[in-house]
């Protein structure tokens, strides 16, 4: 202390230097270059796949009734496309609601449990319950609430996913330390903008964690419904084109619903990535 | 006019198996624009103190004012600002962001213009910067610039530099006391370090433990504006001295 008491600094004000920020656009730029080498690299896993799959196909002599080649899936993608492509379309539209219901589900009900403890012992054991319940000793009662079509899908979806959104959510929304909570209390802040402004913010990685684990599993869990309820989506056309002998076509939906899932995946890496920076 | 007054306050707290009394007895009167430092053990409550003048916890006995109103009054009127430890600032906003959140909760038309505040507390040219952009002692100062944001009439800080190192520490002091002098608040200051006590304050109070009263008052008749030199003098050595008498008496056997 005597060695700083020398000064007299009573008057000073100390201004720390402001241009050592990095620029925006450089991490623009960062960002671009990152995203190519991703897709090259995407690129090159795919070819290299379907190189091995041709090879192995030709080296072993599997016949086409056990494996079709690469350019028989081709072929089936391209010509039966309308048909793979509404197919494709109607189980993306199941995953995509369900996931968006599972979402505001469980964001709703995350959000009520920081309101009191006794809420979320009380309806915590009842969600556990649900998710250990499996699908498909559930789905006959499912088809009968909601009928054979998109909506038991949709629901199949809701289930599988809202269970993983809901434990990251709650756990994100009890994230913030106790210290910011009571600065916004200081600052006379009600608990929906305690919510909106501090626990939703804080929560966004844990939610998107839950994301992340329902997309993996949500395409399934969609193609699942569909084989219990027989709706008209991927799942359906694999099974119908697998009873029928028809290889190719079952091929072409693996590797559409395959497709489809990873770019779900992917999607909400992306997207998180982007909203949590 | 804005004094702080607590008449036989009390808080306890209920654990599992019994409970606990923090504090037991506290009877003050922080006269307006006044600097009043808190010093003492750990556990002695000192937190806890501050914590109820700001209506984070309420009191179990005995009743708090703030000018003439009880605290969750002041607190709605945004009469009351708060320094943590920990800068708590918002890590996905930047310093302006941070400056202006109590400004966007309490939903009042600014009194005091944010970018002056980040100016006042030197960090001018950060104004876009991110908390993790910044320095500890960086952020500590957008903390002291987001409690000054309403304007507050009192302004609580528990141990705000108590992470910071030596010298950092010191030049917020200085600081801090520019900017209470600016500013005209009534300041109570939670510290550990007596030194830093005696600095700071026209009276510090040294709390003892189980349960954390107010054990000794020692009225600090320095001049202001306070220069470091005046650390070097002996009246300073004496007033430090005087607390650290205080302190050891009262934790006994605690060294």
């Amino acid at each position: 202390m005597a060695a700083t008491g020398g000064a007299e600094m009573s008057g000073t004000v100390s201004r720390p230097d402001a241009r050592l920020l990095p620029g925006r656009q450089a991490e623009a730029e960062r960002m671009l270059a990152a995203l190519l080498r991703g897709l090259a690299f995407v690129a090159l896993l795919l070819g290299a796949l379907v190189l091995i799959w041709h090879a192995l196909i030709v080296t072993l002599a599997v016949p086409a009734y056990v494996a079709p080649s690469p350019q028989a899936v081709w072929t089936t993608l391209t010509g039966e496309w309308p048909r793979l492509s509404q197919a494709l379309w109607f189980t993306l539209r199941s995953t995509l609601g369900g996931m968006a219901i599972a979402l505001v589900l469980a964001l709703v009900l995350a959000g009520l449990f920081t309101l009191s403890d006794l809420l979320s012992r009380a309806f915590l054991p009842l969600i556990v319950i649900l998710r250990t319940a499996p699908i498909l000793a559930i789905a006959p009662l499912l088809i009968l609430i909601f009928g054979r079509g998109q909506a038991t899908s949709v629901a199949v979806v809701v289930m599988v996913s809202f269970f993983p959104m809901m434990v990251n959510a709650a756990r994100g929304f009890r994230s913030p330390k106790a210290n910011v909570l009571e600065l916004m209390h200081v600052c006379g802040a009600n608990w929906w903008q305690i919510f909106l402004k501090v626990r939703l913010p804080f929560a966004l990685p844990y939610i998107f964690t839950g994301i992340r684990m329902a997309a993996a599993g949500a395409v399934l869990s969609a193609m699942l419904a569909e084989w219990l309820s027989g709706a008209p989506g991927l799942g359906t056309l694999i099974l119908e084109a697998s009873s029928f002998r028809r290889l190719p076509l079952m091929w072409a939906g693996v590797v559409l619903s395959m497709a489809a899932a990873t770019t779900l995946f992917f999607l909400t890496v992306q997207l998180e990535r982007r909203m949590t920076r | 006019m804005t004094e702080i007054i607590l008449r036989n306050v009390a808080k306890r707290f209920l654990l599992p198996d019994r409970e606990v009394s923090a504090l037991e007895g506290i009877e003050l009167t922080l006269p307006t624009g006044s600097f009043t430092a808190l010093i003492g053990p750990s556990g002695c409550g000192k937190s806890t103190l501050l914590r109820l003048v700001a209506d984070v916890l309420r009191p179990s006995e005995g009743e708090i004012r703030i000018g003439a109103n009880a605290p969750s009054v002041a607190r709605r009127k945004h009469e009351i600002g708060f320094v943590f430890q920990e800068a708590s600032l918002l890590p996905w906003r930047n310093v302006l962001g941070n400056v202006c959140l109590p400004i966007e909760v309490a939903r009042v038309p600014a009194t005091r213009d944010p970018k002056a505040l980040v100016h006042m507390v030197g960090l001018a040219g950060f104004e876009e910067a991110r908390p993790a952009q910044l320095s500890g002692g960086m952020q500590q100062r957008v903390a002291i610039a987001r409690a000054l944001a309403l304007d507050p009439k009192v302004l609580l800080m528990d141990e705000p530099f108590g992470a910071l190192d030596e010298i950092t520490r010191q030049r917020m002091n200085l600081e801090l006391l520019r900017i209470w002098k600016s500013t005209g608040t009534t300041a109570v200051l939670v510290t550990h370090s007596i030194s830093e006590a005696v600095f700071m304050a026209d009276t510090v109070l040294v709390l003892s433990a189980n349960p954390g009263r107010i054990a000794h008052r020692i009225e600090v008749d320095m001049p202001r504006p306070r220069r470091l030199e005046m650390m070097r003098q002996l009246a300073f050595n004496a007033l430090e001295n005087e607390v650290r008498a205080a302190l050891f008496d009262d934790s006994g056997a605690v060294a």
